[in-house]
């Protein structure tokens, strides 16, 4: 008899049906990761399947039968992202998508959250900024998305801000961490600069430089500073903040941390 | 006897021609490949005017600028006029103009820096009083900027295109590392500039080089995919034969062992043939290494079809909003001009198909330098310079700065996930249709390519050409608290740092990668080391 | 025009199904050639269907390819391949045509990212020229056919077709008429020659087609004409044609075969004719092949040899219908994939070779032609083409005269069985074949004096003599 171990079957056939149980669906992962209640799950399925229109009935709905706000937001808009993200993460959904169904989920959050005295708590909260002289922030946007949608709070300065203006709010705010984006290799030693006198305060905090013009060279080369090559990298790397890890740990780590992103 | 000389002061070379000013005749040609100032684009060179100072880059530019103009092989007191042209970056560093506000955009830094914008209008000027090497008095033309990133070069690309005079709709876009782009309906013109990257440039591409022999040019499609290799004569030749797909050799050909580099048009053609064997699914090259090996040992890798396609993202998206904003269907754009020595060489249909051209555009003419070439016409015309500042005026109304507009964002999300995520075009088109934005149609037919140059100069006059390689200078300098451990030496990936002697450190500029770098100083244990406080030789 | 000097196989055992020295990739994840035997699905739409450019674009694309590449991947085939042969009123309705072309590469798009099938359509463009009205562009005023071969090409290559082929059918009027006369120099002009000079004049400017809608040039075969006479000859119960007399035709059309390759085509060549293993000995390339597996369309004495050395294996032609078993197409694409499997088992187990010697042995002295398509006796008669490569005449008829060589020792060896008219026949061809002059001007010139009258139809005009 011809061993069969000997012969490569992958050469010969392919097993579809095994490789479609392996193929991400969303509708495979709705089943699994939304909640069970109808009400939190139509939340949640609004969120992920990135339908604009029915959030906010479907908040309403939740918020007239006696559900709690925050659990509105957490267990239904929140798990609907959350979906999301591990779609976008298997190559299933694609960045245009993440960004409606963030659009979508804060749509949501902002009904919700009129219901809850005092807001809503995050994950903690990050400034974003694209630097002073620079007007190109679309990195930053989508950035600052990616964030929303794990849970985080982002205050959004904008883009041309000036180094005090960032140092300012961020000890007024004390975030968990700081993210700078630029394009033009002029202004972004506006970073350290902002590093440099947050530290000069007191303040050892992450500070995230990104952007086309910076390598990851250049964003470890000031105290405080470290790198996130492309926006889907910085939810990750501000989970590890979370978690206690200072920028030095974070460098060490960087690439387990990031990898496959 | 009276000259005149006309340059492109560029950001990878400066080009020059002399002129006989009697019968308009170009006499010779002298050109570098590469700019004096450290770096390889013009943010870098912006920020060494930032950093180490602007009166020392003006000082770097003007030594080579009068090295090209002496190898023009006139006398050089016999020059009367001088006709300049090139990105406004260029230009200002070579009339000594402050270029802050071409370094930092937004009104926080301007105000925070107290920066006072360039008007940049067209003039008259003294050329020996900017530092060039002619007789006192001669007269310097420069051509008007449009607008802060839309300069003169970009005038010379519309003015000597065609394109302003044509009827019909149409574009016209400079493929550089900034790309230069313009659509014109009817008599409004939209203009942008998309930050494409060096890729087009066959930088920041591993194997990347600019064009000279030795490099692979272009991949010719015959079923399988033809390496072409610049000779000697800069002929693009047969090299060897690959089917990328199969991941072999399928014929080897005359210029077999002789491939140094891909340029960036050779880039170019490796999307395309990546793209048209299928193998590039969700950001990664799916060969067997993630790797198209071409021939000697020259491959691209999925960083460098990334980089490229970043390139042709930008560009995509740049034109398809100047199309939204021109409020025009793809249907209706026919006709596109490619200028600028990457798009004078670039296989027009292979650049096409993966999407730096319009997809409707069955038109396409290829036209070559116009920077140099309308700085030649203003040398032969003078009174050409109120009308360009004549048109330079009225194209100021439509110009769109795509780092803040909302539908250029839209359309580079959608290219991002397209390249980078592997995104279906038909998701790409249905998420703008959200938007209300048209969709991308598939490149179609085939498009009539007319080469208007053979060469991106096409007259190089009865003298000739020559080539200018010892250009740039030295900045030097030492540094208290250094310990001459030469690592700084060690780390320079272009072996432009030396250390002549313990403790002083000599930079050769035009090798220095400048700010896209800096490992010299990164990489200082002591810290000490601060490029900016180096000084000129 | 160069022409192949050298075999591309320096002994016939180097040859075996799954892998050509050509091997080649194209449409979506498609290797042909390198190892694995890929099936290549044939369909036909139901008559009733084609005068609807609706129902006929429904029956090609919805029915017919979407059921076959369903079926191929309900089996797990790895790799398929789909043929449009497009039916004769294709060639004058372009825009049905080149809507069928596009939809049929969307669908297998589609496919190939949600089942990561490999897949890739050859589209086989109609040969509608009459030689009454003109065979090249500008000579057929009425129904300008030549013109719309071109055009055809142009549509299937322009639209997404993965490969291009046609069956070009120039030295038709003269095979016709050599056969029903058993008239093998006929034949020899006819294909040999006339075959020749028409498939360079096509297939020079299909190749640049080709090039420029990155569409892979597959090559043609003599189907008009060496199809024909295989039909002709049949089985054991026809007499018509004598069996010898079809085998030399068989080597006659591999010379003129070759001509497409010469112009640039770099293959799948095509089955229809059965002389790719000729064609396939001499230049390297990846050949399509059919046998038992498209019983649906052929029947012939050559079910399992033709599998021997073949690179995709087809079902010629299926006409949709319901079977038992599903629709006929996917029934009959389900065997062609089984026995690629079978093919690919056997070389995936390093048993290759024993495969590819039963299947040829289970054929070899079943007929004169499975004898001669036997892949030791098919490299000897391409040896001959090659060593004869002067010009189409003198290449075509050392083919014949080799193959009858073949013939006539395996018979006298007592290898092969010939019956007493199929040995006669074979004598009279060569007598025949041994008499026609070493100078090609002069078999042209009395071939043109000779079948300018015996048939009318014939106008050495249509092939610029």
């Amino acid at each position: 008899m011809i061993d069969p171990r000997k012969v490569d079957y992958g050469f010969i056939l392919r097993r579809y049906d095994i490789e479609s149980e392996s193929q991400m669906r969303p509708e495979t992962v709705a089943a699994r990761m939304l909640p069970q209640d109808p009400l939190l799950g139509e939340v949640a399925s609004s969120v992920m399947f990135m339908r604009l229109r029915d959030v906010g009935p479907a908040v309403s709905r939740a918020l007239q039968m006696g559900v709690k706000p925050l659990d509105i937001i957490n267990k239904g808009l929140v798990a609907g992202m959350d979906a999301v993200g591990y779609l976008y993460k298997e190559h299933v959904y694609y960045l245009p998508e993440v960004m409606m169904a963030a659009k979508t989920m804060e749509s949501g959050i902002s009904l919700a959250e009129k219901h809850i005295p005092g807001g809503r708590v995050t994950k903690g909260m990050v400034v974003m900024h694209a630097a002073e002289g620079d007007p190109h922030d679309i990195g930053k946007n989508i950035a600052a998305v990616m964030l929303r949608s794990a849970g985080y709070e982002v205050v959004d300065l904008g883009k041309d801000v000036p180094v005090d203006e960032v140092v300012r709010i961020v000890l007024d705010r004390k975030p968990l961490m700081v993210t700078g984006t630029a394009l033009m290799t002029t202004t972004m030693p506006a970073f350290p600069a902002a590093a440099e006198k947050l530290h000069a305060a007191g303040l050892d905090i992450p500070y995230m430089a990104a952007g086309g013009a910076v390598n990851r060279e250049y964003a470890e080369s000031f105290d405080g500073g470290i790198y996130s090559r492309k926006a889907p990298q910085t939810p990750p790397i501000a989970d590890m903040v979370l978690k206690g890890k200072g920028w030095r740990e974070i460098r060490e780590e960087w690439d387990d941390i990031t990898g496959g992103i | 006897m009276a000259y005149g000389i006309s340059m492109d002061i560029g950001t990878s070379g400066t080009r020059a021609h002399a002129v006989d000013l009697a019968d308009g005749k170009i006499v010779s040609t002298a050109m570098t490949t590469c700019h004096p100032l450290p770096g390889a684009n013009i943010m870098d060179h912006l920020t060494f005017c930032i950093r180490v100072g602007s009166g020392l880059a003006h000082d770097i530019l003007m030594d080579t600028v009068n090295k090209v103009i002496r190898s023009l092989g006139v006398d050089l007191k016999q020059v009367e006029r001088v006709a300049i042209c090139g990105n406004p970056i260029q230009l200002s560093l070579f009339q000594g103009i402050p270029v802050d506000d071409l370094a930092f955009a937004g009104e926080n830094a301007h105000k925070a820096r107290n920066i006072q914008a360039q008007k940049r209008n067209a003039g008259v000027f003294d050329a020996a009083a900017v530092g060039m090497d002619v007789k006192d008095g001669t007269e310097l033309l420069v051509p008007p900027a449009i607008r802060h990133e839309i300069g003169a070069d970009a005038l010379a690309m519309m003015y000597k295109s065609g394109f302003l005079d044509q009827k019909e709709n149409c574009m016209v876009t400079d493929y550089g590392t900034n790309a230069e782009m313009a659509l014109k309906v009817g008599d409004d013109i939209y203009t942008g500039s998309a930050a494409a990257g060096p890729a087009m440039e066959g930088q920041s591409i591993l194997h990347g080089m600019l064009a000279a022999p030795g490099a692979i040019s272009d991949l010719e499609y015959n079923f399988r995919w033809r390496c072409k290799v610049l000779d000697d004569d800069m002929v693009a030749c047969d090299g060897d034969e690959y089917d990328f797909g199969l991941e072999m050799c399928t014929d080897e050909g005359p210029m077999h062992g002789k491939a140094k580099g891909i340029t960036g048009t050779g880039v170019v053609a490796a999307v395309a043939a990546a793209m048209s064997s299928r193998l590039w699914k969700k950001g990664k090259l799916t060969t067997s290494d993630g790797k198209l090996h071409m021939q000697d040992g020259i491959f691209v890798d999925s960083k460098d079809i990334s980089e490229a396609c970043k390139a042709i993202g930008a560009m995509r998206a740049g034109h398809f909003a100047l199309v939204e904003h021109a409020g025009i269907s793809f249907d209706n754009l026919d006709i596109m001009y490619m200028a600028g020595a990457s798009g004078t060489y670039v296989d027009a249909v292979k650049a096409r198909e993966i999407g730096l051209l319009p997809p409707t555009c069955s038109r396409i003419y290829q036209i070559g330098n116009t920077s140099l070439s309308m700085a030649t016409d203003l040398l032969r015309n003078p009174e050409l310079l109120d009308e360009l500042q004549g048109i330079a005026d009225m194209i100021r109304a439509n110009h769109i700065m795509f780092a803040s507009d909302k539908v250029f964002e839209k359309i580079y999300i959608q290219e991002l996930a397209y390249w980078d995520e592997g995104m279906t075009m038909e998701m790409y088109n249905s998420n703008l249709a959200l938007d209300g934005i048209q969709p991308l149609p598939k490149p179609r037919g085939h498009p009539t390519v007319h080469r208007i140059v053979e060469r991106d100069i096409p007259d190089l006059g009865e003298r000739g050409l020559v080539m200018l390689d010892d250009i740039g200078t030295r900045l030097v300098g030492s540094f208290d608290g250094c310990t001459s451990c030469g690592r700084c030496v060690r780390e320079c990936p272009e072996k432009a740092l030396s250390m002549p002697s313990d403790g002083s450190f000599s930079i050769e500029t035009k090798k220095c990668l400048g700010t896209a770098c800096y490992r010299c100083q990164l990489h200082c244990p002591e810290k000490v080391f601060k490029y900016d406080l180096l000084t000129m030789e | 025009m160069p022409r192949f000097a050298r075999m591309a196989y320096q002994k016939a055992d180097d040859m075996v199904f799954g892998s050509s020295r050509k091997p080649l990739s194209y449409g979506l994840g498609i290797k042909v050639g390198t190892g694995r035997v890929i099936p290549e699905a044939k369909y036909a739409p139901r008559p009733g269907v084609t005068q609807s450019p609706d129902r006929l674009k429904r029956e090609f694309v919805d029915y017919m390819s979407k059921d076959i590449i369903h079926r191929a991947v309900n089996l797990g085939f790895p790799d398929l391949q789909l043929e449009t042969e497009w039916i004769s009123h294709m060639g004058a309705d372009q825009r049905t045509s080149g809507d069928i072309v596009s939809m049929q590469k969307e669908l297998i798009e589609g496919c190939h990212a949600e089942y990561g099938i490999n897949l890739a359509v050859r589209q086989t463009i109609p040969d509608l020229r009459e030689c009454e009205l003109g065979l090249r562009p500008g000579r057929d005023s009425i129904r300008s056919h030549p013109e719309q071969l071109f055009e055809s090409a142009e549509t299937a290559c322009s639209q997404g077709a993965d490969v291009l082929s046609v069956e070009t059918l120039g030295g038709k009027e003269i095979c016709d008429y050599a056969v029903t006369q058993g008239d093998i120099v006929g034949f020899l002009f006819g294909m040999g020659c006339l075959g020749s000079i028409d498939a360079e004049y096509v297939w020079d400017e299909f190749v640049g087609i080709c090039r420029r809608n990155r569409t892979v040039p597959g090559g043609d075969t003599a189907c008009s004409g060496a199809n024909t006479v295989m039909f002709m000859s049949g089985g054991y119960l026809d007499n018509d044609v004598q069996k010898t007399f079809s085998a030399l035709c068989r080597c006659i059309s591999a010379a003129r075969s070759l001509v497409p390759f010469e112009c640039g085509a770099t293959g799948p060549g095509k089955d229809c004719a059965y002389e790719g293993i000729i064609v396939k000995a001499i230049t390297g390339l990846p050949i399509s092949q059919e046998g038992k597996n498209a019983g649906c369309a052929h029947f012939d004495l050559m079910g399992n040899v033709m599998a021997q050395c073949c690179d995709l294996w087809s079902d010629e032609s299926v006409e949709y219908h319901p079977d038992f078993g599903g629709s006929s197409v996917a029934c009959w694409a389900g065997s062609l994939g089984y026995e690629c499997s079978l093919m690919n088992t056997a070389t995936a187990s390093g048993n290759g070779k024993v495969l590819r010697d039963l299947y040829m042995l289970s054929d070899r002295v079943r007929s004169p032609e499975s004898y001669i398509l036997s892949y030791d006796n098919a490299w000897a008669v391409g040896k001959a083409i090659v060593d004869n490569r002067k010009d189409h005449y003198l290449r075509a008829r050392a083919a014949a005269i080799a193959g009858a060589n073949i013939i006539l020792e395996g018979y006298r060896s007592g290898e092969l069985g010939l019956s007493r008219r199929q040995l006669e026949k074979l004598y009279r061809m060569i007598r025949d074949l041994e008499s026609l002059p070493d100078d090609s001007d002069a078999f042209m010139e009395s071939c043109l004096r000779r079948y300018s009258t015996e048939v009318s139809k014939f106008d050495p005009a249509n092939y610029g003599l």
